[in-house]
């Protein structure tokens, strides 16, 4: 595995992927973009990431439901999930860390500090796996 | 009264009979003084008596004597006769005085001397009238000159003398008894009669007494029993009174039922009079369906003495009838015997009219219950189906309610997505990520942006607002200093303020953590800070946040524009913004104030303004503070 920082992108708004791919891809982040739940959870399963952002809403399995089946399985243990919310249903915050993100970013994102953002939080996440 | 009475009777009865007990005994010594003082008068007697009897002794030998000489000289047989009459007297005579003095030895002494001497005197005489008659003269008159008959004489007197003096003697001893026995009986008469006299007085005074007590006994007894009169009178009259004023009609009878006292009230009603209706003329004015039930029961509780109770019509003087309740029940004397019944009719025609009409309406009221009943079912059922109507209706809403927040998170998604990107790309390409851009191509993608993001909050602000108007917005408390909301909104609105040259200054105490909802304080504050800033172009926008005890009290202050007076009450009402200069001039939504309001309601708070029309405006906002915890 090389040092290079890996982040799955769910995210099926094609503008927002390439949005989100670009400042990430800017910040030396390298980005595998599915387009739907059932295609996030076969391209998590297929690779290693350091991250994978979830979209919540998505047109066959929610960011809730992948995270919730992501976070059973032990190759994800050591995987941040972040959760990317519209800010659109109430206790999304508290309904994305239930259903086993360890981060949560409202949209739209701050396009100048995003892929900081999402540094932070795998940072954060290895350090609290390592404690 | 009695008992009292008996023991008065004693105390005066005791001293009286006291009294006559001593006056007894003074009697009886008064008595037997008498009987003293008649002995002492009987010696006396006693004593002339014992004289008398030696006086007629001694007449009759003075007699004896003369009868002697006498015969002497004429021989005569009648002077002979007499003296043997003398002779024959004198020792009777002796013999008498001896009786008299048989308690007296030295008197009985003297008279046994005497006896012989007299006897021998009167043998002398007899000697010498013997000798007479037999014719010696001489030898007679010498036998009467003898010395020896001197001698005898001599004896004879001076025994009769010793005799007499001896009873002198005792005649004075015994007046002298006799006196002193008659003093004592003065004296004790005169006592006795002073004891008597005051036994009589004391007794008198207190038999007066006791006559006074019993006069005033009397008298009082007689004033009782006036008044008891009196009272059995004033009652009598008050009873007639009573009976008379009584709204009833009243009457009396005798024992035995026949009636002899009507109330003036029962003979105004039936227009009859006592001689009509004394005894059980009554029945006159009685109806023919109820007389013959009516007096069978009377008869019945006049025998039984039980109190009699019926209820009938009687008719008065206009001829119509009128329903009386009637009550009779016995008095009694002293001894239990009934003395008379007294009875009274009231008047219960208006009751039993009340009654009827009661019951009618009670009929009534029945029927119209039935049908009450019947429309009540009638209108349950139909309000069984309109509620049913109404639940589906409620369902339905229900189910609008769902669609509707389904709708609004839906459009809120719809609606940011493409926002998003919008505002990242303008972002990105403002910052010279995607390459090099002219300074005018700079300022046009800026307003781009200032668009996008007005866009981004007026869809925000309306999410709120529907969540806070369904009830979805939950207060969610937590613990947090102070200090760093105030200064994550004065990060937040920095590059406004820095473009307007606005300076942002706050004044918050350190250290203090506060326990609430940190996103609704940090969106109210937000809000409050937002609209100083927008509306105000020279100066400053001030947040000053202290916490007095339980209450958090936040102020924010500009010096811009102002409100008028006029607009200031509609201030937090929801799409107001204050004139259409200021619309034009400044933009937003007009909900920012009134989401402020509902979420420092929801945070069980109070948010006002002050402001002075050009000068400036300060929003306060006043919050309890939970404890940790609670």
């Amino acid at each position: 595995m090389s040092d290079e920082t890996r982040v799955l992108l769910v995210e099926d708004n094609e503008q927002n992927a390439y949005l989100a791919t670009f400042l990430l891809n800017k910040a030396g982040i390298h980005v595998t973009r599915a387009a739907s739940g059932s295609e996030g959870l076969r391209l998590a399963r297929g690779a290693q990431h350091h991250a994978i952002l979830l979209d919540i809403q998505l047109p066959d399995l929610d960011g809730y439901e992948l995270a919730r089946i992501l976070r059973q399985e032990q190759a994800f243990d050591r995987v941040a999930l972040v959760a990317l919310t519209s800010f659109a249903m109430p206790n999304e915050r508290k309904k994305a860390f239930e259903a086993g993100c360890n981060g949560y970013i409202e949209k739209p994102i701050e396009a100048l500090t995003f892929a900081e953002q999402v540094r932070a939080f795998i940072k954060d996440y290895e350090d609290s796996n390592r404690r | 009264m009695q008992p009292r009475f008996e023991g008065k009777a004693l105390l005066v009865i005791g001293p009286v009979l006291f009294l006559f007990a001593a006056l007894a005994v003074m009697i009886a010594l008064v008595f037997s003084q008498f009987h003293a003082l008649t002995d002492a008068e009987g010696w006396v007697v006693h004593t002339v008596e014992v004289q008398a009897g030696l006086n007629a002794l001694s007449t009759e030998l003075g007699t004896a004597q003369a009868a002697e000489r006498a015969y002497l000289l004429t021989g005569a047989d009648r002077y002979k006769t007499q003296l043997g009459v003398a002779a024959s007297n004198a020792p009777m005579r002796l013999n008498a005085v001896q009786l008299l003095t048989l308690d007296n030895p030295a008197q009985q002494e003297r008279i046994a001397a005497l006896e012989q001497i007299v006897k021998r005197k009167l043998q002398s005489l007899a000697d010498s009238v013997a000798l007479r008659s037999s014719g010696q003269r001489e030898a007679a008159v010498a036998q009467t000159a003898a010395p020896e008959r001197d001698t005898l004489d001599q004896q004879i007197d001076s025994l009769i003398a010793q005799m007499e003096t001896a009873e002198e003697k005792l005649l004075l001893e015994r007046r002298d008894r006799s006196a002193s026995a008659h003093r004592k009986t003065q004296m004790l008469f005169a006592e006795a009669s002073a004891t008597s006299i005051a036994a009589i007085l004391l007794a008198s005074i207190m038999i007066s007494r006791e006559l006074k007590a019993r006069r005033n006994a009397e008298d009082q007894l007689l004033r009782t029993n006036e008044r008891l009169e009196e009272r059995v009178e004033e009652q009598t009259r008050d009873f007639r009174q009573l009976a008379e004023n009584i709204p009833q009609l009243a009457w009396m009878t005798h024992p035995g039922g026949d009636i002899f006292w009507y109330n003036q009230r029962w003979f105004d009603y039936t227009g009859t009079d006592l001689e009509q209706m004394k005894g059980w003329g009554w029945q006159k004015v009685h109806h023919p369906e109820h007389v013959e039930r009516v007096t069978d029961r009377f008869r019945k509780a006049i025998e039984t003495g039980e109190p009699w109770e019926d209820t009938f019509p009687l008719r008065g003087r206009d001829g119509s009838y009128r329903w009386f309740l009637s009550r009779a029940f016995p008095i009694r004397n002293a001894d239990g015997r009934i003395a008379r019944w007294f009875g009274t009719n009231t008047d219960i025609t208006g009751l039993r009219n009340a009654q009827e009409a009661l019951r009618a309406s009670e009929e009534r009221y029945r029927v119209l219950s039935q049908e009450l009943e019947q429309r009540v079912e009638e209108r349950t059922e139909q309000l069984t189906k309109a509620n049913a109507q109404l639940t589906d209706a409620n369902e339905k809403l229900k189910e609008v309610d769902r669609l509707k927040s389904e709708f609004l998170a839906t459009m809120s998604h719809e609606l940011r997505t493409p926002l998003n990107s919008i505002i990242g790309f303008s972002e990105i390409i403002a910052a010279g990520l995607a390459g090099p851009v002219n300074e005018e191509q700079k300022r046009q993608l800026g307003m781009a942006l200032g668009s996008a993001r007005h866009l981004l909050q007026i869809i925000n602000d309306l999410l709120d607002l529907a969540r806070i108007e369904s009830g979805k917005l939950e207060v969610v408390r937590s613990s947090f200093p102070l200090r760093e909301v105030v200064q994550q909104v004065v990060e937040t609105l920095r590059p406004l303020a820095n473009r307007k040259n606005l300076s942002l200054e706050t004044e918050v105490p350190e250290g203090a953590r506060i326990f609430t909802d940190r996103k609704m304080i940090f969106q109210i504050l937000l809000n409050l800070a937002n609209n100083g800033v927008k509306f105000t172009e020279r100066g400053k926008v001030r947040i000053v946040a202290e916490i007095t005890g339980k209450t958090l009290r936040m102020a924010v202050s500009d010096t811009g524009i102002g409100i008028q007076k006029q607009n200031l009450g509609e201030l937090f009402e929801a799409f107001r913004q204050v004139d259409g200069s200021a619309r034009r001039r400044f933009e937003g939504t007009g909900l920012g104030l009134y989401l402020c309001k509902r979420l420092v309601g929801l945070l069980g708070g109070e948010i006002s303004v002050e402001s002075v029309y050009g000068l400036g405006s300060t929003f306060t906002v006043t919050l309890p503070l939970a404890e940790q915890g609670e």
